[in-house]
């Protein structure tokens, strides 16, 4: 077969297009659900405590624990509906989800040490750490879309602290809450449907 | 020095073949998925996928899930090493003619 230079460039050009698009798909049919969710669910949490400051840790608490049952349901439900079968992803997502935890447990530890914080500081701490946990994670699986989503909150986050204290929770449901919100959306219609940018 | 491969040059199957290698290893693609994601048409994608298979670079996997069938693709051994030997050839086309 007589390929010429023009063909080839060509051909790799397509093969990389299309390696990037089903990167992309494979990234968003994993993490799209869980981010809408999360997102919705803080955005929820950051409204109802600048209502009811006064409730500020029971209706995070309860956040978190509608957030991990949910999160739970939500994957389970996906698992079968998943256009992608990866027989390694289930190992994967075991070593993700034990970073998780380890990074939770030590939020836990340093907030016990560092105690008294108020509970804006508390909240901004537990973001800022999580989202250093997701930049983290977007470094290593190569998914960069995730330390761009952690740096945004996380400038967000510092914005709502230092600049619009009377107004953080209200700051934070619109960005935090909106932007992890947005990002999944974004990831389920572009990235998941077509694999476009 | 490093071949084209006749099968996996033709477009359609090069998006494809690029398309699973991109998974891990044991990873597959759902048919329908595959189909929307490289804008192919069902004949299309069925008929690529036919002659891959012939090759032994893709296994056709029909399956339940939730009592609706479905079908999944998965790339080969063979396949893979296939599809890097032709990346391999289209780069040297290009590196030969730099020179």
């Amino acid at each position: 077969m007589n390929v010429t230079n023009d063909d080839a460039v060509q051909s790799l050009a397509q093969v990389e297009q299309t390696i990037a698009k089903t990167r992309k798909a494979v990234a968003a049919a994993y993490s799209s659900p869980l981010l809408i969710l999360w997102g919705l669910l803080l955005a929820a949490a950051y409204t109802a405590t600048f209502l009811y400051v006064e409730y500020a840790a029971v209706i995070f608490w309860a956040m978190a624990v509608i957030g991990i049952l949910a999160g739970l349901v939500v994957m389970r439900h996906i698992k079968r509906k998943l256009p992608v079968k990866e027989p390694a992803g289930e190992r994967i997502g075991l070593r993700i989800g034990a970073m998780w935890w380890s990074l939770f447990l030590y939020v836990f530890i340093w907030l016990s040490i560092l105690v008294p914080l108020n509970g804006m500081q508390i909240n901004a701490f537990i973001i800022t750490a999580g989202m250093f946990g997701y930049i983290v994670l977007g470094l290593w699986l190569a998914a960069y879309f995730m330390v761009w989503l952690g740096l945004a909150v996380t400038a967000a986050t510092l914005a709502g602290f230092f600049l619009l204290t009377p107004y953080y929770c209200l700051w934070m449901a619109v960005t935090t809450g909106g932007l992890i919100f947005a990002t999944g959306l974004y990831l389920r219609i572009r990235w998941y449907n077509y694999g476009r940018d | 020095m490093a071949e084209i491969d006749n099968i996996i040059h033709q477009p359609a199957r090069l998006q494809i073949m690029s398309a699973l290698v991109t998974l891990r290893i044991g990873g597959s693609l759902d048919f329908i998925y595959l189909r929307k994601l490289l804008n192919l048409t069902d004949g299309n994608l069925g008929a690529h996928l036919a002659k891959l298979e012939e090759a032994g670079y893709v296994k056709v996997k029909k399956t339940f899930v939730a009592r609706k069938p479905r079908t999944f693709i998965i790339v080969t051994g063979k396949g893979r090493d296939a599809f890097e030997e032709h990346i391999a050839a289209l780069r040297q086309i290009i590196g030969g003619s730099q020179k």
